[in-house]
């Protein structure tokens, strides 16, 4: 406890132009792509956060929610389709505000019985189940309630960076949770087809079930041209380096041999509030389409982390796009000067219909379920940022 | 330097191994010879090791000291007063000693041989469990493998030189395309001559003459391959080998084809091997337009089913054009046969598109039709006419009326979706935008290896369509576009109402069909099959796994055209013996240099070091012009396994109709076209 106390105040003394320098730069990588998949972009956002706020000062916590809401936003704005990065600062925020209730209660309860019950009716999250409290704005609602608060015993800071902490560690520990649930879902010379090559989890949990589970099954292994190719090939490699009978198919010819297939599993890289997901490879949602009309199983493993309270209302928000410099050869003959159009998405949004299940750390999950884990772990105040 | 150091000593240890077998025949022979001799071995030695003698190998040098040695006996024999005659016995004997050496070293080299036999197995075996889904299908490699077995046989000795490094292949060509015409009778022959209880033997001499003929024939080829009689010795050896190789089922079929195919191609399936001896046999009957053909075919220079059927139609023409009826038969006999010879061929470059099946049922039955009496050139030209008729009727005439029809289908200002390349899509398009000067937008789909599209789209945009071009992957966003039909092609429709088309298709149509857009196909009828077929796995034709190892927008299939695969590996296989001789020359000059004076080691360690440099240059080199790709070497991952189909099978209900020449159809009337129409197709 001491030497956290330590640190923080060593950290502290860091000043605000210094953070300031570390976030530009920050969303300068980001910007640029410097800072390639969710996972590294979740754990980078959790070291800003964590030194923002040893850096941060207020004079009230509701202040210091206000400066990680702020921090957050132009992280989002930097790069809105990074959505672990909202996703952990949410997170966070939910911890900071859920410690902020229970502060309220002890206090309330200590100071004045009567207030208690009113108050803790009031600063309590809008329960989601009904319906009244729909169009309410919550946030005037703690506003008000906070307005008349007390001097608060709980050391905020604390707090903040122990929720940071606990959440790199849950971060750094999630393949394990999820290799556990998933092996069951394998049998034994089954033909799995994986449409994301770039998923680590993915790679790690047929790993995994090949050595610990010791089964033998089948991998077919979509190219993903153009953007991850190499991604597949090298993924194919390692597996088959490890004795898992590995096969790489064009992305044209999913349907001539799904019919082969047992399951089909994804890695995502956001699941939203509706259970759809976005993939970092072009071509998932054709691949679980496919799966879908031949009925067979698709499941999505899935961080908690990369659960985003978000809904995805406008697909093309959420969906990437690429040049076209991977699509058409250099050599084009351009001849006259008839312009030709491409299109070159590189991530793709499926649809929660053609998902069966999710497999996360703490579990496996329907699609039409999502939503329950998500409120678990964030508050809908912090849903929009702005 | 430092680091070159270890490894001299290690190439000197080397080749002290190395030296230790030659050693002894050495002292055998010179344990009867006096002084002298040995002297004079040692003088070999000792010019051996002048750089300028290095050209000579080491079996030459033997054979130089060996005739100096037996020299140099002779006189001193003649000088001690032997007679002559009790020399020549003596020669004799020790003739005969020294075969029964041969005999011995043979049947080391024959162990060694089975050994690897044995490994390669091993390893068939490994690779056998690598097809798990197509087994049952033909790969490239085996179709690869017959064509390059045959055209080696039938193209010039000198084309085919290049083709393998192995210098058998010219031979064995030379020898079965020489100008006997009685090549097939002889291989009978001999293959009749070797009882069943000598074939062990005649195996043990069969590799004695192909290790004999590969020394021999590299010599010859390296002096100068101008020289007459060298050629026609070489055609000798040429034709034992052949010979050899076709009958003993151990041995590969034609050694020079392995240095570029691998070799358990031929020895896990003893059918492909038959298959090509059987086409072998009947190679004279080959007409050079097939051959052509076919190798147009194999290499993807005509792709599409009508293209493919058309360039075969011409062929035909050609070939019976070129037709003459041997004595004895008459022409509505014999034709046919020689045409299922050419068939043959043409299968063996891919399998046979559905369109080039039914013409050539149709051809069939016009030659069986044709009136037994009539003059040959007369029917020739009756025949040559109905093919090009034939051809006008159910390709351009039906394209025609599939045109008019589908334009129907396009209204002014609509977004079509097509797959890959159609020859009539792209009339079609072309004519709604040409003729009728309808505004519309085509987003062509297209998908790895082959980018067929790119033709199309090209073509399209050339003609001032308006055109978007796009990959398989983002269909997606294709359809979140407002589509208003697509448009497909056909490789065929089969007789259930599945459409047998290029890879994707199937998904293309599914994701239309799950967004409520209309699937429209067109097609002529002449590729309606009678053949029935439930899911893409169980027929199907297998690309070249290797087309989806390098990533890039690139055509692989045309890359590798370019770059000429095969000259590829003869240059690669040719540095590899430079590097290998080259380590043998420095090897033996240090042995010797080694013998000579150590004092001057340090000199010599300079000069391999030097050499061994050059070397890593080389291979640095060889590294830079072979880009490189992730799964170079995915055949030697045992459990890595790379799929590469051409087709797959569009379900009817995705369809919602097949325009035809006929007219407008739903999926499941194409029994009906077929049966009606059996008569005309």
């Amino acid at each position: 406890m001491s030497s956290l106390n330590l640190a923080a105040l060593n950290s502290s003394t860091t000043s605000a132009s210094e953070i300031n320098v570390i976030i530009d730069s920050f969303i300068a990588k980001l910007k640029r792509r410097q800072i390639q998949g969710s996972y590294a972009i979740a754990l980078e956002t959790l070291q800003l956060l964590k030194r923002f706020i040893s850096a941060a000062r207020w004079s009230h916590v509701n202040e210091l929610i206000s400066q990680i809401r702020h921090l957050a936003n132009r992280l989002e704005k930097a790069q809105p389709t990074a959505f672990s990065c909202g996703n952990v600062i949410r997170r966070i925020l939910a911890i900071l505000r859920d410690e902020i209730e229970e502060d309220n209660n002890e206090s309330s309860a200590s100071n004045d019985p009567q207030n208690a019950t009113s108050s803790s009716s009031s600063t309590a999250e809008p329960l989601i189940s009904s319906m009244f409290n729909l169009l309410q704005k919550p946030e005037q609602n703690l506003n008000n309630s906070q307005t008349k608060k007390y001097k608060t015993k709980t050391d905020f800071r604390q707090v903040a960076i122990q929720g940071i902490k606990d959440l790199i560690d849950e971060i750094t520990n999630i393949d394990e949770g999820i290799q556990q649930i998933a092996i069951d879902l394998i049998h034994d010379h089954e033909i799995l087809l994986t449409p994301t090559p770039d998923s680590k989890t993915v790679l790690k949990f047929l790993i995994a079930a090949r050595e610990r589970g010791n089964r033998t099954f089948t991998v077919l292994v979509t190219e993903g041209f153009p953007t991850n190719t190499s991604n597949a090939h090298q993924f194919a490699k390692t597996l088959a380096q490890h004795d898992i009978e590995t096969i790489i198919i064009p992305d044209s010819a999913v349907f001539a041999l799904m019919s082969r297939v047992g399951k089909v599993i994804i890695g995502a890289r956001a699941v939203f509030i509706n259970g759809g997901s976005i993939s970092s490879t072009a071509g998932v949602s054709s691949v679980c389409e496919c799966a879908n009309e031949f009925k067979t199983p698709v499941f999505a493993v899935a961080g908690l982390y990369k659960l985003s309270p978000l809904y995805p209302f406008d697909q093309e928000k959420f969906v990437e796009f690429g040049g076209s410099q991977q699509i058409l050869p250099k050599t084009s003959h351009n001849n006259g000067t008839m312009r030709l159009d491409t299109i070159n998405p590189i991530t793709d949004y499926i649809p929660p219909e053609n998902i069966n299940i999710y497999i996360t750390n703490i579990g496996g999950f329907n699609p039409s379920f999502i939503y329950r884990i998500a409120w678990d772990n964030y508050k809908q105040v912090d849903v929009q940022l702005e | 330097m430092s680091e070159s150091k270890p490894r001299d000593e290690n190439l000197s240890s080397n080749s002290k191994g190395a030296s230790s077998p030659v050693s002894p025949s050495i002292n055998s022979t010179s344990t009867n010879g006096s002084t002298p001799a040995s002297a004079a071995s040692a003088e070999a030695s000792e010019g051996a090791k002048d750089p300028t003698d290095k050209v000579l190998s080491n079996k030459e040098l033997k054979e130089v000291e060996e005739k100096e040695k037996a020299a140099k006996r002779a006189a001193q024999k003649q000088a001690s007063g032997i007679s002559i005659e009790q020399q020549q016995q003596s020669a004799q004997l020790k003739k005969e000693k020294k075969q029964q050496q041969r005999e011995k070293q043979l049947r080391e080299e024959q162990k060694k041989l089975e050994k690897k036999n044995r490994k390669l197995n091993f390893k068939q075996q490994q690779q056998k469990l690598k097809s798990t889904l197509f087994g049952h299908l033909e790969t490239t490699e085996e179709r690869r493998a017959t064509i390059l077995a045959l055209s080696s046989a039938l193209t010039s000795p000198h084309a085919s030189r290049i083709t393998a490094t192995g210098l058998m292949v010219p031979m064995v060509a030379s020898a079965i395309s020489g100008s006997q015409v009685y090549t097939t009778s002889s291989l009978a022959n001999t293959i009749i001559n070797n009882d069943n209880t000598s074939s062990s033997t005649n195996i043990n001499t069969s590799a004695a003459a192909t290790a004999s003929a590969v020394s021999q024939m590299d010599t010859a080829l390296q002096s100068s391959s101008n020289i007459p009689p060298t050629i026609s010795n070489a055609n000798e050896l040429g034709k034992a080998l052949a010979t050899i190789t076709l009958e003993s089922d151990k041995q590969t079929l034609v050694p020079g084809i392995t240095s570029i195919l691998n070799q358990s191609t031929f020895e896990n399936n003893p059918s492909l091997v038959s298959s090509i001896k059987e086409l072998l046999s009947n190679k004279d009957y080959i007409h050079p337009a097939i051959q052509l053909l076919t190798s147009h075919l194999a290499n993807y220079k005509i792709v599409g089913s009508i293209p493919r059927c058309i360039a075969m139609l011409e062929a035909f023409q050609i070939v019976i054009h070129d037709y003459q009826t041997p004595k004895g038969t008459t022409l509505s006999r014999n034709l046919t046969n020689y045409l299922s010879h050419q068939i043959d061929i043409l299968k063996k470059a891919r399998p046979l598109s559905v369109t080039m099946g039914n013409s050539i049922r149709w051809l069939k039955q016009e030659i069986s039709l044709i009136d037994p009496g009539m003059n040959d050139s007369e029917a020739k030209l009756d025949l040559c006419e109905k093919i090009a008729q034939f051809a006008k009727e159910k390709i351009e005439l039906a394209d025609q009326l599939i045109i008019d029809n589908a334009s129907n289908h396009i209204e002014n200002g609509a977004t079509i979706v097509t797959y890959g390349s159609s020859k009539v899509l792209t009339e079609m398009i072309l004519h709604n935008v040409l003729k009728l000067k309808k505004n519309i937008k085509v987003i062509v789909v297209d998908s790895r290896p082959l980018f067929e599209g790119r033709k199309m789209a090209d073509k399209l945009r050339e003609n001032g369509v308006n055109v978007m071009y796009s990959l398989v992957t983002s269909l997606n966003t294709i359809f979140n576009m407002d589509v208003d039909c697509v448009f497909l092609g056909a490789h065929s429709i089969l007789s259930n109402g599945f459409l047998y088309s290029r890879t994707g298709t199937a998904m293309i149509a599914m994701s239309a069909n799950r967004r409520n857009i209309p699937v429209l196909v067109c097609c002529e009828s002449l590729k309606f099959s009678q053949r029935v077929q439930l899911d893409s796995v169980t027929f199907n034709e297998l690309a070249d796994p290797n087309d989806l190892i390098t990533i890039g927008y690139e055509n692989p299939v045309e890359k590798r055209g370019n770059k000429g695969i095969l000259l590829k590996q003869f240059i690669k296989e040719r540095n590899e013996m430079k590097k290998h001789s080259e380590l043998d020359n420095t090897t033996n000059h240090k042995k010797q240099q080694q013998q000579q004076q150590q004092g001057k080691s340090d000199g010599s360690k300079g000069k391999s070091g030097k050499n061994g440099v050059s070397t890593d240059n080389i291979t640095a080199n060889d590294s830079d012009i072979t880009d490189k790709n992730i799964l170079d070497g995915w055949q030697e991952l045992p459990s890595l396994n790379i799929v590469n189909i051409l087709y797959d099978l569009t379900p009817p209900e995705y369809i919602k109709k097949i325009i035809t020449e006929f007219g407008a159809l739903p999926p499941s009337s194409v029994p009906v076209i077929l049966r009606e129409y059996k008569g005309s197709a």
